[in-house]
């Protein structure tokens, strides 16, 4: 009792002057947060030096917790229950670390408990987390610019997420970092959320997603995960201008729509999938102006995908273009202004509208034979296979069902918005070094042997 | 051995004064570079990590040209100079040693056009793609070179067993064709008449049936990975465990296609009147 008072002297005593009503608390690395909290009113400043700090806070008042400007002060929970449990309306975390959440999923323990409205947690690390930042009921919280790391050390399914919204509307995520966790934005029942310049890489599902509507999505970088986002029972969402990369598996997606409706996707970048884009059940959404690259897979269409149109994208060297479980869809490959641009088709363009003079079977017929027999894709590339589909052109005989292109563009839809700096060409750095090396590896052993035999012959004449 | 060694490299001199091999080695270069060039520097979006279209267009060409030319290659040096043959027949050396040391020189011949004509696309490679593209093209060039071993034997068994040149030719012509389009389209074509879970069997383990099929999975499975193969590929690690041991069966696939034919070419020749 009686260390507590000496601490709360002190701590008064390091407190800086009041401006109307208004305190800043400065406390140093080991000092009670929590102590300070109990006496802080609506407003204050409680700034922490850099050090450990090893307590679970609940903010009851709405404060600004920040560093001092000298480096991260870290909050350590000691892996119980949650880290700062934030009730206050209006709380402003800044540059702080919190860590070591407990590590009960089913009680949804969090490094950051948010239960208030507006409430600000930005350039702040979260690690050693389950759910990193759980925004539970609170509305119109803004994350920005924090790094949140999930548990390598637990088994996926075991992690939280990186961040989690519950029943929230109107927040702005911005400019975080989440990794290593299981889903890296997770939303149920949260609407009219800004999610903008996120990167979000070796996560389960970089965006998971459950019955939240009229959310937007910008400029998000999803490499490296199981899926891009996993858009689920959900509508009027828009992502413009993401990046979804290198989702590698037997179950990896760029983008999968589950039962998604009114989904607008415009100009993003998709490439180097396993599959590119996935819908099941899903209707009435607009897939416009972007590029596809590089994917084993372009897209697949389960049933029930009707009255979708793909317009204008880019569909770039792609291995396959389309997986269609039925072979009858309502989907609009082109409208009034063209189709799109697929890097298979073999038209040409007589009349030099710019449009292909005939329709691209999306599907060929190998593709069709694919969808009801998978194994026969080890045969994908062959020269049988090739074969098959220049005599499917030559002359058709089989239906190949309705997924034509009436109108696909001769030349790659213009699409400016596609965040392709994201993604450059990062391999060209080193190349002139490499190909000097591999000169070497091959003109050396060539020319090794042309001197080797020519010194061999002179010896041998002397002889 | 030595002897296998020394009627090889004699092999492989008078090979390699054959204007025709040198015919053929720079069709493969022109050939290669052409589908490099054209498989990703026209693409406009050069300088990407996925290698794998353009990996598999290689799988193929070399697919076409390294059978091909090991089997007339081997058919010619086996029928258009039987006078040579006889010389080396007469020679106090088993008959199996003479063939082992064509077979020897054949083989290097082989690998050593494809190597020159294989070699400076990949300069070109390394430079638009980069470290990752170049080791990749290495890979699927080695595992393509293991065609020319086992066509150079195929082509043996197929002179040995015709002895006329113009029939060597034209069977070895149908040997070619049938592994390359043949055997792809029947296997394609079996999807129409089995039953799934027979198609499953009978479209992976036919793979082993056409040692092309199995060099360009190979390949393919080195340079892009299982999950190319989509459900495909579930099924394979199903079967076999994982894609080490689909690889190593497929190498002994290989490695059979090698043996059996060299094998009956030597028993033949050992009871062959010459």
């Amino acid at each position: 009792m009686s260390s507590a008072a000496i601490l709360l002297a002190l701590v008064t005593l390091q407190a800086a002057p009041q401006e109307g009503g208004v305190a800043t608390h400065t406390l140093l690395s080991g000092e009670s947060i929590g102590a300070v909290l109990e006496r802080a009113g609506p407003g204050d400043t409680i700034r922490l030096s850099p050090g450990e700090y090893r307590e679970n806070l609940v903010i009851r008042v709405p404060v600004v917790l920040t560093g001092t400007g000298e480096g991260v002060p870290t909050i350590r929970g000691g892996y119980v229950g949650n880290v700062v449990q934030i009730l206050a309306p209006g709380t402003v975390l800044d540059e702080i670390h919190v860590s070591e959440a407990g590590p009960h999923l089913t009680k949804d323990m969090a490094c950051i408990l948010v239960e208030a409205d507006s409430v600000t947690v930005r350039n702040s690390r979260v690690s050693e987390s389950l759910h990193g930042i759980y925004v539970k009921a609170g509305n119109y919280a803004h994350l920005e610019g924090n790094l949140i790391e999930g548990r390598e050390d637990l088994i996926e399914s075991d992690r939280g997420n990186g961040i989690h919204l519950w029943n929230s509307r109107g927040n702005l995520v911005l400019g975080n970092e989440i990794v290593n966790a299981r889903d890296g934005i997770y939303f149920s029942f949260s609407d009219s959320t800004e999610v903008v310049d996120n990167h979000i890489h070796h996560v389960r599902y970089g965006l998971h997603y459950m019955y939240s509507n009229h959310n937007n999505f910008r400029g998000n970088l999803f490499e490296r995960n199981v899926a891009g986002a996993a858009l689920m029972y959900s509508e009027d969402i828009s992502l413009t201008g993401n990046t979804f990369a290198q989702c590698r598996g037997f179950r990896a997606y760029g983008i999968l729509y589950q039962s998604m409706d009114n989904v607008f996707a415009d100009s993003n970048l998709i490439i180097d999938n396993s599959r590119g884009i996935f819908l099941n059940n899903s209707s009435n959404n607009v897939i416009a102006r972007n590029d596809v690259v590089d994917n084993d897979l372009a897209v697949q269409l389960n049933g029930g995908s009707d009255h979708n149109s793909f317009i204008r994208n880019n569909f770039i060297n792609n291995l396959s273009e389309l997986l269609q479980d039925v072979s009858e869809m309502d989907i609009a490959w082109a409208d009034e202004g063209g189709g799109n641009h697929w890097t298979d088709y073999r038209g040409y363009d007589l009349d030099g509208d710019g449009w292909g003079d005939h329709p691209f079977s999306i599907q060929n017929v190998f593709q069709v034979m694919e969808s009801s027999t998978p194994e026969v894709r080890f045969y994908l590339l062959s020269p049988a296979a090739r074969i098959l589909e220049l005599a499917e052109n030559a002359l058709p005989i089989l239906d190949l069902g309705e997924a034509q292109d009436p109108a696909p563009l001769m030349e790659p839809s213009p699409n400016g918005d596609v965040p392709w700096h994201l993604f450059g060409p990062r391999s060209l750095n080193r190349a002139p070094a490499w190909a000097f090396f591999y000169l070497l590896l091959t003109l050396g052993p060539m020319a090794g042997t042309a001197i080797g035999s020519s010194w061999l012959r002179t010896r041998r004449r002397r002889q | 051995m030595s002897s296998v060694w020394w009627i090889g490299r004699q092999e492989f001199t008078l090979n390699r004064r054959n204007r025709w091999v040198l015919l053929f080695s720079g069709l493969f270069t022109i050939l290669t570079i052409l589908t490099a060039y054209f498989g990703m520097v026209t693409s406009g979006y050069a300088g990407f990590q996925d290698f794998t279209r353009t990996a598999a267009s290689i799988v193929n060409l070399a697919g076409f040209l390294i059978p091909l030319f090991a089997l007339l290659l081997g058919v010619f040096s086996f029928t258009s100079n039987t006078e040579y043959l006889e010389l080396l027949a007469t020679q106090p050396l088993p008959r199996s040693r003479v063939l082992l040391g064509k077979y020897l020189g054949l083989v290097m011949t082989v690998l050593g056009a494809s190597i020159v004509g294989f070699g400076a696309p990949g300069i070109i490679i390394a430079l638009v793609i980069g470290p990752i593209g170049a080791l990749s093209y290495l890979i699927v060039i080695g595992y393509s070179l293991l065609l020319a071993l086992v066509f150079t034997g195929v082509s043996m068994l197929v002179s040995l067993l015709s002895g006329r040149t113009q029939l060597s030719i034209g069977i070895a012509l149908g040997v070619w064709i049938f592994f390359e389009v043949v055997y792809g389209v029947i296997m394609l074509g079996t999807t129409l008449y089995l039953t799934p879970g027979a198609l499953r069997i009978v479209l992976i383990g036919g793979l082993l049936g056409n040692p092309i099929d199995t060099v360009r999975v190979l390949s393919l499975l080195q340079v892009g990975g299982i999950h190319l193969f989509g459900p495909g590929g579930a099924t394979l690690i199903k079967l076999t465990g994982s894609v080490a041991v689909a690889s190593a069966i497929g190498f002994l696939g290989l490695l059979v296609w090698t043996v059996v034919p060299v094998g009956l070419s030597v028993r033949l020749f050992k009871r062959q009147d010459l």
